[in-house]
């Protein structure tokens, strides 16, 4: 890699706890990926010591000491979380399932397990999200699930909420 | 401009860098944007959607699926499709003809009032604090929550 590349700045999309959104940090090329976790620690006002870094939909963190090279998938959202696993616990109907998912996991992948566990047919899944367990707000399914799990905690909540279908 | 300034959240280019959306031209009122329809076994299918953003967001944005090669709504043979259980093809409920080729979603300005979306479907109807990257992530959502066949 020469030296003008290094000079370059990386723009890296990642979440965090406590993310109303996805941000973007900016990043050297040739860093460390330990500066991404940098970045969002500060953002979100956590140590980066024990913090992981994640690709979207992973369960494995990356190793923070691998540099941010050619070969990086930089248009993944990535995902800085204290946490390496979440317990989601989901209500629906008066039964719940509980399943340990990474904080990188979005929304949508834990709605379809949720649409499976609890055996809702797929014509009725058209309409259905989640939302924070006791509230009707539905969550992104773009979103990761870490954003609404705070640093210092590892569980979450969620509701399958159906409304009513949108047709004619 | 409102609209200018959705265009440029982090939202909106996070959208596009993660593959689900691209502006094809934007001349106020009208933007063009393709939205990506994943294919499941299938090839990836892109759809062109026509908004205009007269009096946005005050008024909610107007959509219409249009032909991705000409200036003009979109033939039915090439609305978006899902496989059913049985194996055949069939339309998307948002994407079926409606008031021409308008998207039929609550937060569409042709749609809001017929389905009384305030009241009916408040977490999708239209407000002024909604932007086009909660529009986009809808339709990127509906397109790709049956595993789609593309066009036929």
């Amino acid at each position: 890699m020469n030296s003008q590349t290094t000079e370059l700045d990386e723009m890296i999309l990642v979440e965090g706890p406590g993310m109303s959104e996805v941000i973007e940090v900016k990043v050297k090329t040739g860093a460390q990926l330990q500066e991404i976790i940098v970045a969002v620690a500060r953002v979100g006002n956590f140590s980066p010591e024990k913090a992981f870094l994640f690709l979207e939909n992973e369960t494995k963190p990356l190793n923070p000491e691998h540099i941010l090279d050619a070969k990086h998938p930089r248009h993944k959202v990535h995902h800085v979380h204290t946490q390496k696993e979440i317990t989601v616990k989901i209500f629906f109907n008066g039964q719940e399932h509980k399943m340990h998912f990474s904080p990188a996991t979005t929304v949508k992948k834990v709605m379809g397990w949720a649409t499976h566990e609890f055996k809702i047919s797929e014509q009725d899944a058209t309409e259905v999200y989640l939302s924070i367990h006791g509230s009707s707000s539905p969550l992104q399914g773009t979103a990761h699930i870490g954003r609404y799990v705070a640093h210092d905690k590892h569980t979450l909540e969620l509701d399958v909420i159906t409304p009513a279908k949108v047709n004619g | 401009m409102r609209v200018n300034q959705d265009l440029d959240s982090i939202s909106f280019r996070a959208g596009i860098r993660r593959g689900f959306w691209r502006t094809q031209s934007f001349e106020f009122p009208l933007l063009f944007m393709l939205v990506r329809s994943e294919g499941g076994n299938g090839p990836e299918t892109w759809f062109r959607f026509r908004f205009d953003l007269s009096r946005f967001p005050g008024r909610a944005p107007s959509c219409q699926l249009w032909e991705m090669d000409s200036d003009e709504e979109i033939r039915e043979e090439n609305r978006p499709k899902k496989r059913n259980s049985d194996g055949n093809l069939e339309m998307f409920d948002p994407f079926k003809p409606w008031q021409g080729s308008h998207i039929y979603r609550p937060w569409e300005q042709e749609t809001v009032s017929h389905l009384d979306a305030q009241n009916k479907h408040p977490h999708l109807a239209w407000h002024p604090d909604r932007d086009l990257t909660f529009v986009l992530e809808d339709l990127y959502e509906r397109l790709n929550r049956f595993v789609p066949a593309g066009n036929v």
